[in-house]
């Protein structure tokens, strides 16, 4: 099982490596980070972590598209151009394919990020002589984890997919709806759970509102992110649930590839 | 002990039946014809036979496994030619095989199985996306037969083959087979099916019409060939003797004559040509329509009274 899915992943690598995708994967947050740090720049930021903050809001909204263009054809592309029949006319599992293409679409996100992290070090020390290694750190180890949750959600999203079109279709929604919409109306989300909580007689406290917007990745990316820039627990404040939001990108980078491969084991490839 | 062995095996989409109940039985060594018009669920029986679909009911086993619980043993020992595959447009030949020996866990040497199936040498280090049908196809075929397979399963092996092509195929079967590969060669065409195989099986409808060897399947459905030949002089010989001759008849500088056995028609010729000159030959088959029409004559039922065969 471990053989056959390193060997699937390392092929896979090895043609993704070869497509435009990684490399446009790449230039995309690159050029990303350059825009940011400059833009940051501009305005009154005189250091770097106080850059890093005001970038969160952006890479909650970016890094979702770098992991789910990195994963959301993993399968389904296969599907559709039959390779996967070329694939699994031979002794290879269903589940050892889902695996092995978790394990090079985040390598492919990794590797995208990594150009992009060190281009925003490189200018990040350029222009304000330091950077806090802690912070940075942090920042690019939550950061990574949201990105990768989201490719893993996108190759779970693929194994869902007898097509492309379909992959991108629920992809699609996935970042629409829990990625854009939530950033713009969890605020509505909490009031629905404070309204029903009204009726049947419980009072929703800031703490279990911030769970609830933590539900979805992004939420759950911006509560995390607590965990970066103020590692001390007395530091944040007291409704934050950083631990919660790290977990929820675990469980949703788990949970959706799960469901994928258990409708995939038994889907019909041809 | 049955190579490939089909019970009942059924597979029904929403208003479609792909497959009606198909018992298939393919011996250790043969080589199998499974000859069928496009539609007839050729692709959809072989599917299920390698896991990629699930049978609606019914079962197989290949090898002695059963292919819905026992997939990755059956695709460790088998080679397959899958239909409406695609090779991976950046990886290379080599690339492709190296990939499958490390799946098989065997030790082949890539470039001896592509010289087998005739991709030519400086083709191997392109990438796949390069190739033409007729290229990915031969890659296909060396896919195959990685891990010596103890069954090798072919799904129209010949299609984006030019006829030399078709030749090299036919070729590798009667390698394989003579190495004791059982082959199951599946193709809508007849020609491809009948100078490799030892048994033919036709299905239509999802249904197996008919099993039998090529030669009984010719004398079953009295497939003739027509041979007119032109000639100066209607000759005085009789051709009525030659065996596989069934008809003759002269109709002014015109002789028909029909045979059962494809062998009777050079005799024919030469025997014409010793007392007359023949000006044109032409040749018309029995068309495989002509055949399926017969096989599936009055409702699917085997004309002749010849029984379906069925092997224990």
């Amino acid at each position: 099982m471990t053989a056959s899915v390193l060997r699937i992943a390392r092929h896979d690598f090895l043609n993704v490596r070869r497509s435009r995708l990684l490399w446009g994967v790449v230039a995309a947050y690159a050029m990303f980070t350059v825009l940011l740090v400059i833009s940051g720049a501009t305005s009154d930021i005189t250091g770097a972590t106080q850059l890093l903050v005001g970038v969160t809001g952006v890479t909650a909204v970016v890094l979702p598209v770098v992991g789910i263009v990195a994963g959301y054809l993993a399968i389904a592309g296969e599907r559709e151009d039959g390779t996967i029949t070329y694939r699994l006319g031979l002794p290879d599992s269903r589940l050892a394919l889902v695996v092995g293409k978790l394990l090079s679409r985040g390598a492919t996100v990794m590797l995208g990020l990594g150009a992009g992290f060190a281009v925003a070090l490189g200018l990040a020390f350029a222009m304000f002589g330091s950077v806090d290694p802690g912070v940075f750190g942090r920042f690019v180890a939550i950061s990574t984890v949201f990105a990768l949750t989201n490719a893993a959600v996108a190759v779970g999203l693929s194994a869902l997919s007898a097509s492309r079109a379909r992959a991108m279709t629920l992809a699609g929604g996935f970042y629409v709806v829990g990625d854009v919409l939530w950033l713009i109306g969890s605020g509505y989300v909490v009031d629905a759970v404070e309204t029903v909580g009204g009726v049947v007689g419980v009072t929703v406290s800031a703490r279990e509102a911030a769970l609830v917007t933590a539900l979805s990745p992004v939420g759950a990316y911006l509560e995390a992110m607590e965990l970066a820039f103020a590692p001390a627990e007395a530091a944040r404040a007291a409704d934050a649930v950083p631990w919660f939001g790290f977990g929820m990108l675990l469980v949703w980078g788990v949970a959706v590839p799960a469901v994928g491969y258990w409708r995939f084991r038994t889907a019909e490839l041809a | 002990m049955a190579v490939i062995e089909t019970r009942d095996l059924t597979k029904r989409y929403d208003d479609v039946v792909a497959l009606d109940g198909l018992d298939l039985t393919v011996r250790e060594g043969e080589v199998f014809g499974f000859l069928g018009p496009n539609g007839a669920g050729k692709s959809t029986a072989i599917n299920i036979l390698l896991g990629l679909l699930t049978p609606t009911s019914g079962n197989g086993r290949v090898l002695g496994h059963d292919v819905r619980s026992e997939s990755r043993e059956v695709r460790r020992r088998i080679g397959i030619l899958p239909e409406g595959y695609s090779t991976y447009d950046r990886l290379t030949a080599r690339e492709h095989l190296d990939y499958a020996i490390a799946a098989k866990g065997t030790d082949d040497d890539p470039d001896a199985l592509l010289d087998r199936t005739g991709l030519a040498a400086e083709a191997r280090d392109r990438p796949a996306g390069e190739y033409s049908k007729g290229m990915c196809q031969r890659l296909a075929l060396a896919t195959a037969l990685v891990g010596d397979p103890d069954l090798l399963i072919l799904d129209e092996p010949s299609s984006g083959l030019d006829p030399s092509g078709m030749a090299d195929v036919r070729e590798l079967v009667r390698e394989e087979a003579a190495d004791g590969t059982t082959v199951f060669f599946s193709s809508h065409l007849l020609p491809a099916v009948e100078a490799v195989c030892d048994r033919v099986g036709i299905l239509r409808g999802g249904r197996l019409a008919t099993v039998d060897t090529v030669d009984g399947l010719r004398q079953t459905l009295r497939t003739e060939s027509t041979l007119t030949l032109q000639v100066d002089a209607e000759p005085k010989i009789d051709l009525a003797d030659i065996p596989g001759v069934s008809t003759v008849t002269t109709t002014d500088g015109e002789l028909q004559v029909t045979c059962t056995d494809p062998a009777a028609k050079a005799m024919v010729i030469s025997r014409v040509a010793t007392t007359t000159t023949v000006r044109d030959v032409t040749i018309e088959d029995a068309s495989l329509d002509d055949l399926f029409e017969t096989v599936t004559a009055s409702d699917g039922a085997v004309p002749e009274g010849r029984p379906l065969e069925v092997d224990a």
